[in-house]
Formats: C-alpha cells, structure tokens, sequence
C-alpha cells in the first residue's frame, strides 16, 4: 500500500519539524526533526506513551501550534493549481480558514460546544466558513448524524447524549466542510472497548471513502488496522510500520479484547470469602463495590462489583485502558467518590460513614495522593506546598513543620529548591514535590494516579526509584498506571476493563514488558 | 458580517443560549449595567423636570423682576412707581409676623403674613390654588402649601392670632396656595395671606412695606432690570424713604435654580461614577467569561472561527446584555425620576407640571447602556477573541497559575510566617491583578464617596455648630420694642433652669463709600461686655474689649470686597440710617461669604446703645439653661413666652435654640440622605463585583480546592480560605478608600456648600464616616465571600478533579 502511495503527491508532509517549549525548568524539545509524508486516502495511526509527543505532532499538523523550525505544507489534492501552502507561515486567523476548509479535527475530549444541541454543533464548521446556508446546511447536517447513526438525538445538547454519541457527533462536524484531511486526538480514549470498536469502524469506512484520517491512540491493539503506524518516544518517530501490522508495535496485553475466561478468572479471584474475617489487617478492602453513574443520557456503571483486598505494606499497581473504571476504582479507595452498592473499608474504616468534611480530614490522616498533574497549589513553595497537608491535619507543631517538610524535601532531592515555586520547577520536580507532599503526614497509604503519565522518561524513572524506596520503607501504595517501568516493580498488578477486575496477579505480569 | 442578523445560525444560537444557560452571570452583568443606567437615568430625568418645571410654573406666576422693602407707603405711591419708565407693572404688599396658635394657646408659632388689597386682580406672583379658594374674605386666611407641612395645618382649620395687645382673633384657613416666591430650603419660613381689609382687625394700619414690580420690555434681561430697579430706587430715595432691600430676579430663572441645578449636578456625576463603577464590574465578568470560554473559544477557532467572527458574536452578546438591562432600567428611572422630582420639589417649594416621559433622557440611557459595556467590554472580548487555539485547547493558565515576579508576588513569597492556609487566600488575592484592580476600584471607590458623605455631614454640623456659638442661644426671646434689661431680669427670676442671661442688642450698618453708595451691608451684634454667649474664632487681630466703641469685629468674608482689610484700619458705617461713622476694623473672624445677603460683625452693646438710643434697654434677650436638651429648652421657652405675656411684655418670639438648630440639620439631612443612598448604591455595585470576583476566583479555582480537600482541608478550611481572601479585599479597599476620601470630600464639600451656603466650608472629618465604613465594607466582603465560600466546601473532590 505505501508502495502505492510513493507515486502521488503527499496531502502533508513534515520536513525537519522541530518542536521546543520554554519551562521552568529550561528549554524543553517536544518534537525532534520529524519527517512524515501523509498521502490520500491513508490511515496513519500514531502510537506512544503519555507525553511521547503524539498530541504535539497532531498540533503541528493542524496548525494548531507554532513549530519552532522546519516545514509543514499542505497541498488540497484537488486544487493543484493553488500549490502548496506552507501552514507555518499562516496567520492565526488565516490558519482558522484554513483548518475549517481543510482539516476535520476530533478530540479524545469531543470539545462540543455545551449550549449548542447537537444538529447546531455540526453546522458550526459551516457557519463560519462562510458555507452556510440554513436550509441546506441543516439537511447536510443531519444527513452527517444519520451517517454515524445519531439521526433520532439531533436535538438534544451533548450533556444529554453518552460519551460515544459525543464523539460520533465531533466526527460528523469534522466531516462538516467536506475536509481532506481528519486529525484525531485518542477519539476512542475516554470510551469502552464496544463504543471504541464502533468509532474506530466509523474511521474506517471514512478511509474506504477516500478520506485521509491521522490518529493518535494508545491503543497498540489498533496498529494493524491502520494503513500506516507510526511510534514516537520522547519526540522522536522511532518506528514505522508502513504495512499497519502492527507487529514491531509494542502491545501491552493489558490492553487487549478481554475474553470471557479471564474475565470469569477474575472475577472469582474478587469474590469474597464466606468466612468472617478481621477487617483492620488489611490496608484497603474493597466488597462488592459497584458505582453507577445517572446522567440525562441515561445510567452507566463505571464499577460492576469490585471485590479487592491490599495488606499492608503492599505495592500493587492497577493497570487497564482509558474508560476501564481505574479512576472511578481510585475514587472509591480514596474516598473521592460514593459506591452505589458494597463497602469500601480503608485501615478498618468504613470510610463512607463519615461526611465529606471529615473524610477530607481522615484522607489527609492516613492517606497521600499523588496526581497525574501534580496538582501543586501555584501560589505556594514547592516547601509551603509539602507543609500544607500538616496545617490542614494538625500533624506535628508548628515550629517542627519546615523541618519536616524540608526532610521530605531532601528524600526527593528538592531540598535545593524548596523556595521555588512550582511554576519554575520541571515536571519531573513536581511530581518528586508532590510525593514529598503525600508523606507529609506520614500516611501509611499512597495513592498515586499515573504518577508518570506526564513525565519524559528520564523524570520517570525518578519517580519510580521514588515509589521503590517508599514500597521497601514499608508503605502500602497503590498506582494506577499505563507504565510497565512501574507494574515490573510492584507485588501486585489489578487488571481492571470494563467496571471489573480480569485479573488480580500476586506476580507481574512480564509479557508486555521491554 | 454586512449581512442581517440571522439567529437561526448556529454562532447566534449560541449567543442566546449563553445568554439563557447562565442565568446568573446575565443577571449579575445585566444588574450592573442596570443599576448604573437606572441611577443616571433617574437623576437625568429629575434634572430634566426639574429645570423645565421650575423655569415654566415660575414664569407662568408673572413674578416680580423688582421687589423693595422701604417705609410704609399707599396707593399714591404705587401710581408714582408705575410711572418710572421700564416699569409696567406695580403691586403693594403689607408684611406682618402673625403670632399664630393652632391648639388654642398652648403653643405659638410665627407666620410671615402678606396682606394682598385685592386677591381677584393681583397679577403679581399670582397664586396657584392647591386646595380651598384662592381669593379669602375678611378675616379669613390662605395658607401657602409649604406651611402646611411647618406648622402642621391643614384646610379649614381654626387658628388663633394674637395681637400685639394679647387680643385674641380666630382665622379659618379657607385656602392653600403656591406662591412661586416663596422659597424652600433648609430656611424656609411659613408664609400666609390676608386681606388688606383684615389688617385693622388685626390691629394694623392699612399700608404697604413692600413694592412688587415687573418691566416692560425683556423681563429676562437682568442688566435691564437692574436699570429699572436703580430708577425705581431713585424715586424711592428722593421721596425721603429709606430702602431696606432690593431683590431683582428675572423672569424665567427661578431663585433656587442654581442651587437645585448644582445638587443635580453632583448627583449627576455620582450617578456617572456608579456607571463607571459598574462598567468596572461589567469588565471583570467579561472578562471571566471569555476566560471560562476560552476552550469554547478553541473550539471554534478549531473548525474555522475567524477572530472577528468571534468579536462579533461576544460583542452581540454585550449589546444583548445592554438592551436587557434598558428594559429594567428605562421605566424604573422614568418612575423613580419623577418621585424624586416630586420630592425636591416638595423640599424645595417647586411646582411640577406633571409626571411625563423625557424622550431625551431615554436617548441618553440607551446611548449609555450600549456604549459603556461596550467599551469596558472591547478590552477582553477583543483579547479573547484572539487566543489562540493552543492556549484555548491546553486550558493555558500560567496568568492565574502563579505570580509573574512583581513586587507584589515576592512581597507575598517572602511572608514566611503566616499558616499556609492563610498564605493561600493572601498569595491568591494578587494572582489575578487586573480583577483585582477593578474590584478595587469600585469598592474604592464606594468606600470613598460613603466616608466622604460622613465627612460632608460633620462639616455642616460643624457649620451649625460655628452659626450656634455665633449666636445662638438656648431660648432667645426677640421683643418688638425695646425693654428695660434690669426689668427683664426681674420678671425671668421666677423661671426655672435659667443659668445664665444675656441681653443683646442689633442693628444694621451699611458700609459707605466717599461717593455715598453702600457697598456692603453689616449686621451689627451687640453683645454685653464679658458675654459668654458668643465666641467667635478670632483668627486676625483681636476681640472687643472694655472701653472699646465704634469698633467692630468682622466676618472674614469682608475680604471678598476689601481683600486688603487688616486691623485698625476704618470704614465708613451708617447704623440704622443715621449718621455715618467712622469705625475701627479691630479683628477677623471665621464666618462664610453670605453671598448677596448681609455681612456678620460684632461691635460694643455699648456702642450700638448709643447709635440706637436706647440705653440699657434691649430688643433681643438670650437665656442660657441648665440642661441643653431640646426638650428642656422648648419647655423653658414656653414658661418664658407665658412668663413675659403674663407680664405685658410685647414679644415678636421665643425660640429654643437647639429647635432652630435641629431644624436646619433635619433640612441638610436630606441632602446628607440623599448622598447617602448614592454612596450605599455604589456599594451594592461594589460588593456585587466583589461577590463576582469571588465566585470567579473560586470557579477558576475549583480543582485546586479539589486538592486541598484531597490532602486534608475540611469545609470550614475552605470557607475560611475564600473568606478571609474577600475580607483581605476588602481591608485593602478601606485603606485606598481612606486615602481617596480626602480629596472626594473636599470636592463634594465644596459643591455642597457653594450650593447652599454661597461659600465653601472648612472640611470637617468624621471617623465615624472611617469606622462605619470599616464595619460596612467587612460585612459586605464576608456576605460576598460566603456563597462562593459554601459552594467551594461543597464541592466533592469528583467534582473538581472532574472540572473543566
């Protein structure tokens, strides 16, 4: 097929497109002298880890970011006579134009607009490409629902639709302008693996009528669908699979089709014992959990009975694919969120009897959370930032707080920078600060939600060293976590799809790990 | 964009649905544009009707452009005067103080009177009939409407008057009437009418006191006027009558215009601050709003928005907030323009010629309704309009994220020692500084005006307290003819609570030139040697002395028309119409410039016994009480009043002292209200900025909050987080306001009192004005804090971490 593709003109190509971005930090190189030609009618998937650089590639493809050098020129196929269009060198608002006449862009996020229902949201492209015309422009639109199959909701507002009507929606205003080119940013990413399936057979009819779609997923299962796969890591393309076989592709087996037995596997290995059983020497006992979410679009259950036991001192990682159910699953252990139905027991307590407030105190107590994000206050010190759980909790006295904090500090190896403000710390710096602040307390549990999601892979193996020294002083931690660095280290790997728990291994699971 | 509006458009659906679905951000927008737009509008509309009404009902009463005070005079005289050419013309009026009771004796009250000779064909400063008859038959009595509200009468009641030889005559009140020359105010005295007729009865001779004339010719020409009046003057003089006063007036210019105009006029510019504070407001939540937009903005840049495409909607959006709040605003300033017209018309003794709808206000109201949000508005809407995508899709926040290294930021960094918590809500309170400068500014702003209106306040009581040691005293006794002291003090012995008595004497001296033209006129007060009833603030030279005669202590304000005055020099002064003198400057005192009326000075009782003749007797008696309640010295005049009746004494009135005083304050103290509201509106305006501020920072701040429940802060530490971030608003604010206090006041002072005193005061500070506000703007910032402080607590970490 690419031998095909050698003989047209390339839709887009990247010549030496380099990518920097400015931190705190230093200077940070996003993209590294990448070189694409993307043809008609071809399927580009590209694959990689959280912050690899795939959603940075997409921008500069869309012109949604400046690159910092080299080229990306566009040429319409059925306008050769205009040439080529050198997108770096477009305005702002010329780049608008042009994207509306152009590009389709789909976002894992779905970025409708919340007012708007959904018929209206699809005109929108149209309305400001000066293509607008009501009567027709109306009819285009709903011919476009019906093609993704949501002709009876056109005018309900997406608050009122499910996350995979949002998305089939976002595809048909993409498909709004009739555009050459489709750009999609993890569209399957927030969905379940049946809602996935359909959007990504959308995809592929689009590719059979002729469109040209770039995708980014994480979902390595995907690869051989594609006409084309492209790997990046650390902003560089590493691998090209130009036949789509997806076999040079790493795949982590947590991310496949679950099947029937590993799932009745799992099930049975969550199923509580008949016998009763002392409570309070496990760190985290979770029974029968089951979390049910009722929206206009109707209930969904995020957990379909979740039965788990962590002792104390344990390591153990929950690893799944995006819209699994792990975040609402840290939510429950965490006491974020309510259970519809089952018990969720941390260190003896029932957590859910206590009210917010006082779960918000009990949490600060006895156990610290880690972000993907971080989620430093801006305004304080990296230092005042590892003392604030202290206030809040009224652990230790005020006048041994700084010195406690700034051991923590010294355990993370931002002693030296413990008056900075996280703004001008680099991510990996956060993330150390904001593990610092998780102990701040002295927890006897950790929690920790793709603590390397946003990391390079030099700052997260920092942060997994961290983890390390954390599991052999005795913590109990649990990470979610996409990161096979991390699941090779831990006791215990929670493989959860769909709301349930398919697998529950006291080993790691070495298959998917390189 | 040259096309029509069409709505079906998805852009202009979104307008409306933004317009619809956050109900609360279009009535928290909507409101400061309305608030602002109503305060003009109301005052414009007061403006408006005011000046047309006054000038049309003052005209339509065919006023008079010349009135004179002069020596009794009679028909004779009238048809001289009708002579003198310009004059078209005359009218002859008896004014008399009637001695006046409605509750059969037990408490007396003084009405002006004029005798009219013939109601049916006066023609001058005709009068307007309110309720009754305008033309009374002998014996009975009109009364002019503002009375009606000073001496608590009404139609068809029976009144008491006492005459001179304490006969007692019962007068039906058979009319109320407005007499345009009756002037309202802080001073305004009870006016009636009787025939020429009734005057025997009650015990007067039937001749006039008072001329009334118009000119022939342009009656609106004042130059014009004068020059009849100076004919008219001459003739006066060369039939030996000796000229009390002149006023001229012209004939489509009320008296009060000036003053009425330049309070509009303050509250017109108080009205246009509370619009600029509201644009302030108007800014910040646009400014919001394109901040919560900005992904939505993103979005649409994303599927080929163009920056002006964006404008447009946004801008429509503004326009659509202004026409909402034009609704509300334009038939709430109509009705509330005219209420208040109504109301200073009553105050102010002004006719109106009926409610109405001033098409030209309106105009105004829309112009300023449309242009104002749209130009405190372009700033962020164009600035929004050109994010780009990047930022918008990357919910860029580095402004709101951190501090950008200003003084301010490190200032916050190097505060160690405060608890986190704290630290938090101070550090947070600078990370958006363009809001936070506008919330400043309109509570500034607010605080500013509202302390300014306690400061304006003390120095007019200041005022009334420098008029009082002038010379009020707690009951003053005024006698029509001159009374023996030593026989006034035997008579007031039995009176009770008296401490101290004093009797002065008065006269009026005109200051003379070389040439024989007065220049200015002198009240002259004779106080005894040692008074303790008055104590002038004698800045320059010194105060009268034992053995002192023909000297005189003078108002400072005798600068304005001899700037180089200094002590020991002498004027030319002819006391009471007699001989000129002259006389010896001896010291200044603070007292303001009484305009067109006459100056203050102070001179020996010994002085003015001998140029009045009358040797220790006086005509003016002043009692000190032991207690200084207005209710003790009401009583003690009253036992006086009765005591000296009893006597055979003729008395003209006893008044006590604090009841004169508690009445000019009642009349200022409108005008203090007045300001008041003013100033508690542009603190509405300002606290709903801050509570918009508040809610903005904590929506902005949602997922932090999340985090800070996630590491342990229960809900009182979140409430405290945001509360104490709008209490800390609200200290700054209070510290500016003070700062910005002193010039607002000295500015609003000085409108106030050239308005109604013809003269600026010496500023007085209140910190009653400082604490009040202190109190008011804490109370304002907690309940601003507090929703948004609840809705933070109640955030569920879900939520937050949720949030986008």
């Amino acid at each position: 097929m690419a031998g095909t593709e050698q003989h047209r003109e390339p839709l887009l190509q990247l010549k030496g497109v380099n990518k920097v971005y400015q931190t705190g930090a230093g200077e940070f190189k996003a993209l590294d002298n990448i070189n694409i030609d993307i043809f008609p009618g071809e399927f580009i998937g590209i694959v990689g880890k959280s912050g690899a650089g795939k959603s940075t590639l997409l921008n500069m493809i869309s012109g949604v970011s400046q690159i910092s050098s080299g080229d990306v020129v566009f040429q319409h196929p059925g306008e050769a006579n205009k040439g080529p269009v050198p997108i770096q060198s477009l305005s702002q608002d010329q780049l608008a134009k042009w994207r509306g006449e152009n590009v389709g862009i789909v976002y894992q996020s779905f970025e409708l607009l919340p007012m708007l229902d959904l018929v209206n949201n699809v005109m929108l492209p149209q309305d400001f490409s000066g293509m607008y015309q009501p009567k027709i422009s109306r009819e285009k639109a709903l011919e476009l629902l019906e093609l993704v199959e949501l002709g009876e909701h056109v005018n309900k507002i997406p608050a009122h639709v499910s996350g995979g009507q949002k998305q089939r929606v976002a595809i048909a205003r993409a498909l709004a302008n009739d555009p050459a080119i489709i750009i999609a940013d993890e569209p399957t990413g927030n969905l379940d693996t049946k809602t996935a399936e359909t959007i990504f057979t959308i995809f592929e009819k689009l590719v059979a009528q002729g469109k040209t779609i770039v995708m980014v997923t994480h979902d390595m299962n995907l690869a051989p669908r594609f006409t084309r796969c492209l790997q990046i890591s650390d902003g560089k393309i590493v691998l090209t699979d130009a036949d789509g076989g997806g076999t040079a592709v790493s795949t982590p087996s947590t991310n496949g089709h679950i099947t029937e037995n590993n799932h009745h596997a799992a099930y049975a290995n969550g199923t509580p014992t008949e016998e009763p059983e002392d409570e309070s020497q496990y760190a985290v006992l979770l029974k029968d959990v089951v979390k049910t979410y009722v929206g206009p679009a109707g209930s969904f259950t995020a957990l379909k009975g979740i039965n788990l036991k962590i002792k104390y001192g344990d390591f153990v990682s929950i690893v799944g694919k995006s819209g699994s159910g792990k975040s609402t699953l840290l939510n429950m252990l965490t006491g974020i969120d309510h259970p519809t139905t089952g018990e969720v027991i941390i260190g003896g307590n029932r957590i859910y009897d206590l009210t917010e407030s006082q779960r918000a105190l009990w949490r600060g107590n006895n156990m610290g959370i880690v972000f993907q994000f971080f989620q430093l206050l801006p305004t304080l010190t990296l230092l005042e930032n590892v003392m604030l759980p202290m206030d809040y909790c009224n652990v230790y006295k005020p006048s041994e707080r700084r010195g406690k904090a700034l051991e923590l500090l010294d355990l993370v190896g931002l002693v030296d920078i413990a008056r900075q403000l996280p703004a001008s710390a680099s991510t990996g710096q956060q993330q150390s600060a904001a593990i610092a602040r998780s102990l701040a307390t002295d927890p006897p549990i950790i929690v920790a939600d793709e603590p390397t999601g946003n990391l390079d892979t030099r700052s997260a193996d920092t942060i997994v060293r961290l983890f390390d020294r954390l599991a052999d002083q005795g913590k109990t931690i649990l990470i979610v976590t996409h990161d096979p660095s991390i699941t090779q280290r831990t006791k215990q790997t929670v493989t959860i799809s769909d709301g349930l728990i398919v697998d529950n291994s006291l080993e790691p699971e070495l298959s998917f790990i390189h | 964009m040259n096309q029509p509006i069409d709505l079906s458009r998805p852009r202009w659906r979104k307008v409306i649905s933004d317009l619809w679905e956050n109900r609360a951000r279009t009535f928290l927008v909507v409101a400061s544009i309305a608030v602002g737009v109503f305060a003009i509008g109301t005052i414009l509309n007061a403006y408006v009707i005011i000046q047309e009404d006054m000038s049309v009902t003052y005209s339509a009463s065919n006023p008079a452009n010349i009135q004179i005070f002069t020596d009794p005079f009679d028909d004779e005289f009238i048809s001289t005067i009708e002579k003198v050419e310009g004059v078209r013309e005359v009218e002859g009026r008896h004014s008399l103080n009637l001695r006046i009771s409605k509750d059969e004796g037990n408490t007396w009250r003084t009405l002006s009177t004029l005798a009219v000779e013939d109601f049916e064909t006066s023609t001058i400063f005709e009068l307007g009939l309110v309720e009754g008859t305008t033309q009374p038959a002998e014996r009975e009595l009109l009364l002019e409407i503002n009375s009606v509200d000073i001496l608590e009468l009404e139609l068809g009641q029976m009144i008491w008057v006492e005459l001179a030889d304490g006969t007692i005559r019962e007068m039906p009140i058979v009319g109320i009437v407005k007499d345009q020359a009756v002037l309202g105010g802080p001073d305004s005295i009870a006016v009636g009418y009787v025939s020429m007729d009734t005057l025997e009865w009650l015990g007067r001779p039937e001749f006039f006191n008072q001329l009334y004339a118009t000119v022939d010719g342009d009656s609106n020409d004042e130059v014009h006027i004068t020059a009849v009046s100076e004919a008219i003057e001459d003739k006066v003089e060369r039939e030996n009558r000796t000229l009390y006063e002149t006023i001229t007036n012209t004939t489509n210019e009320h008296p009060m215009t000036t003053t009425v105009l330049a309070i509009l006029t303050v509250l017109v510019a108080m009205g246009a601050l509370m619009l600029v504070l509201g644009s302030s407001l108007i800014a910040n939540t646009l400014n919001a709003l394109l901040t919560q937009h900005k992904r939505q903005i993103g979005v649409m840049k994303l599927v080929g928005a163009q920056s002006f495409q964006i404008l447009g909607m946004y801008i429509l959006l503004i326009i659509a907030y202004s026409l909402i709040s034009l609704l509300v605003a334009i038939p709430l300033s109509g009705v509330a323009g005219y209420r208040f017209s109504e109301f200073m018309a009553g105050e102010l003794s002004i006719t109106l010629q009926g409610y109405r709808f001033v098409p030209q206000v309106v105009v105004a109201q829309m112009a300023i309704a449309v242009l104002i949000p749209l130009l405190a508005g372009f700033l962020p809407v164009n600035r929004g309009s050109k994010t780009t995508v990047e930022k918008a899709i990357s919910d860029d926040q580095s402004e709101a994220q951190s501090g950008n290294g200003s003084f301010l930021d490190r200032l916050g960094e190097q505060i160690e020692w405060m608890s986190r918590p704290l630290l938090i809500s101070l550090r947070n309170t600078f990370r958006r500084k363009g809001r936070l400068a506008l919330t400043l500014f309109t509570l500034t702003m607010a605080g500013a005006i509202f302390i300014a209106v306690f400061n304006v306040q003390a120095s007019l009581n200041g005022f009334i307290d420098q008029i009082s040691d002038l010379f009020l005293a707690d009951v003053m006794i005024e006698f029509s003819e001159p009374y023996r002291i030593s026989q006034i003090e035997e008579t007031l012995s039995v009176v009770p609570g008296v401490a101290a008595q004093e009797g002065w004497l008065a006269g009026n001296g005109e200051i003379v030139q070389d040439d024989g033209s007065v220049d200015e006129t002198v009240i002259l007060l004779g106080p005894p040697a040692g008074s303790t009833f008055t104590s002038p603030k004698v800045h320059t030279g010194r105060w009268q002395q034992e053995g002192d005669f023909n000297t005189v202590v003078i108002a400072d304000a005798v600068w304005e028309t001899y700037p180089d005055l200094e002590p020991g020099d002498t004027l030319n002064m002819k006391v009471a119409g007699r001989r000129t003198e002259e006389w010896t400057v001896i010291g200044f005192f603070t007292f303001p410039d009484p305009g067109e009326e006459s100056l203050l000075g102070y001179t020996t009782f010994t002085t003015l016994e001998e140029e009045l003749n009358i040797p220790d007797q006086v005509v003016s008696y002043r009692l000190e009480t032991v207690i200084q309640t207005i209710d003790y010295q009401t009583e003690t005049a009253k036992i006086v009043d009765d005591t000296l009746r009893s006597a055979g004494y003729n008395v003209t009135s006893v008044e006590a002292g604090q009841t004169t005083i508690q009445e000019v304050s009642e009349a200022m103290g409108i005008l203090v209200t007045f300001f008041l509201i003013m100033a508690l509106l542009t603190a509405l305006v300002g606290s709903i900025g801050l509570a918009g501020t508040m809610g903005m920072n904590v929506l902005e701040r949602t997922r932090e909050i999340g985090v800070m429940r996630a590491i342990g802060a229960v809900d009182l530490a979140i409430v405290k987080s945001v509360v104490f971030e709008g209490v800390f608003i609200g200290v700054i604010s209070w510290l500016f306001g003070i700062v910005l206090s002193f010039p607002i006041s000295f500015l609003l002072l000085r409108l106030i009192s050239t308005s109604l005193f013809s003269t600026p005061l010496d500023l007085l500070f209140s910190v009653r004005g400082f604490i009040l506000w202190l109190v008011v703007v804490l109370i304002l910032a907690t309940l601003a804090s507090v929703i948004p402080a609840r809705n933070a607590a109640r955030l569920t970490i879900r939520e937050v971490l949720a949030y986008e």
